[in-house]
């Protein structure tokens, strides 16, 4: 094998070990503070009586995802950035006649000073339990072919 | 036909191209928007860094940025471009795990601008056109060009695989997800479950086919093809590199500079390819391969 093919196998080794150090440390950090950030969330929104009339299906999934994609890219200024990702699926009725399809909040969570950011509402899947907290922060897409929609910053290849 | 070394600048230059405007964007960006590049590095690489370490870093690696597309030191850049494009990939880590959540799936595309990067660096010697150096006449040790651009092919025919194997994999899993975008970017409304596993279907026999190298010119060439929207559909958004998740976006041009090479090579992609009744062979005076039966693709 050539040196020059010795160095690169162990500078990838080496970046990979280094960056698996920093996944460690992140994954310890998701563990710790996700049930807290979904917490936080919950005790400020419940599902909306429109989206009970929908009929979910099958389980809510509340994710939170520190470090986030979203966090780093859209608000970078957010040192502790938390992406609280609230989905379920529905039956209808739709008015579209197509069934079943899903539901999706986002919220974008400072986790230092626990605070709620972004313009924008949570849709009106959800709804605020009180108004104790401060302006919500949230995107929200219904999928299928349902009114609502929001086109999403998701993955656009297709 | 024209041989490799006809072929070989042209699609090397496409590749470059490709991967020099996302690493421009990239390096920009620093100067740009340095909240955003320091927030990248302090969350995924546990680096702090105040603005004016970001700027520095920017004026090197946009040195490092020109040589690579000038073709100045081409060992050296490229070998560089190779590890900073393969950190960009590893970045996410154990977000791998969930694909389907929080834009994971963008940073497929950024697998075939590694393996774009990796193929600039290993025919390094045979990249002459919009160079500054010309070839050498001193060329690479060890495996011929052949060699070389047959193991550059398959990675990039992989990885592009890959990209797309994960794409068309959430049709099935979020298909919601594929209703929202067919509105919000190609505006086609109303899509249902049903059409987007149908396109989920379709697509996966195109990708079936490309990842085993059947019917090299329909299927590389589809794949080409369909690709093209997905590079454009978020034209307005490019105006706005800066903003959302635009830099994720433009993953998707080196990827096309990858289906474009892996198209345009075809004839000479010849590793893990399932081709019946077609034995292929490196001609190994000549360097060109060799049909066994008549017939090209």
């Amino acid at each position: 094998m050539r040196k020059s093919s010795l160095v690169g196998i162990a500078v990838a080794v080496v970046m990979i070990l280094y960056l698996a150090s920093v996944w460690a440390k992140t994954e310890a950090v998701q563990r710790d503070k996700s049930p807290a950030m979904i917490d936080f969330v919950q005790q400020q929104f419940e599902p909306s009586l429109k989206l009970l009339a929908m009929h979910p299906v099958g389980d809510i999934a509340w994710v939170a995802t520190g470090n986030a994609v979203d966090c780093k890219f859209q608000r970078p200024e957010i040192k502790n950035c938390w992406e609280v990702y609230f989905g379920t699926n529905v039956e209808g009725p739709d008015q579209g006649g197509r069934k079943p399809g899903r539901v999706e909040v986002n919220f974008i969570v400072d986790g230092d000073a626990m605070r709620l950011v972004g313009g924008g509402q949570p849709g009106d899947m959800l709804a605020r339990k009180g108004r104790a907290s401060e302006s919500g922060g949230a995107g929200t897409s219904v999928g299928g072919s349902r009114g609502g929609e929001r086109p999403s910053s998701q993955e656009h290849f297709h | 036909m024209n041989s490799t070394k006809d072929k070989l600048p042209l699609a090397l230059l496409v590749l470059r191209l490709g991967i020099f405007l996302v690493l421009l964007v990239w390096t920009l960006g620093k100067f740009i928007n340095p909240t955003q590049s320091i927030s990248i590095y302090a969350g995924y690489y546990g680096v702090q860094m105040s603005t004016m370490a970001m700027y520095a870093l920017g004026a090197v690696e946009l040195v490092v940025v020109l040589a690579f597309m000038a073709g100045i030191q081409k060992r050296i850049s490229r070998a560089i471009v190779v590890a900073m494009v393969g950190a960009t990939v590893l970045l996410p880590g154990q977000l791998y795990f969930h694909p389907y959540m929080d834009h994971i799936l963008l940073f497929f595309a950024f697998w075939t601008m590694l393996a774009g990067s990796f193929t600039l660096y290993s025919l390094r010697d045979y990249d002459t056109l919009w160079t500054f150096s010309p070839a050498s006449s001193e060329q690479s040790s060890g495996a011929t060009r052949e060699e070389r651009l047959a193991r550059a092919l398959l990675l990039l025919r992989l990885s592009v695989a890959i990209a797309l194997g994960m794409w068309c994999a959430g049709k099935f899993i979020n298909p919601a997800q594929t209703s929202r975008i067919l509105a919000g970017f190609y505006s086609v409304k109303g899509v249902s479950f049903m059409a987007a596993y149908g396109v989920g279907i379709l697509e996966a026999v195109l990708i079936l086919a490309f990842v085993m190298g059947l019917a090299k010119r329909v299927s590389y060439g589809l794949v080409m093809l369909f690709h093209i929207p997905s590079v454009l559909a978020p034209w307005t958004q490019y105006l706005h590199p800066y903003s959302g998740h635009v830099l994720l976006f433009l993953g998707s041009v080196p990827m096309w500079s990858a289906c474009f090479a892996v198209y345009y090579l075809r004839e000479y992609d010849v590793l893990w390819v399932f081709s019946p009744g077609r034995a292929r062979q490196i001609d190994s005076v000549g360097g060109r391969p060799v049909e066994a039966a008549s017939g090209g693709h």
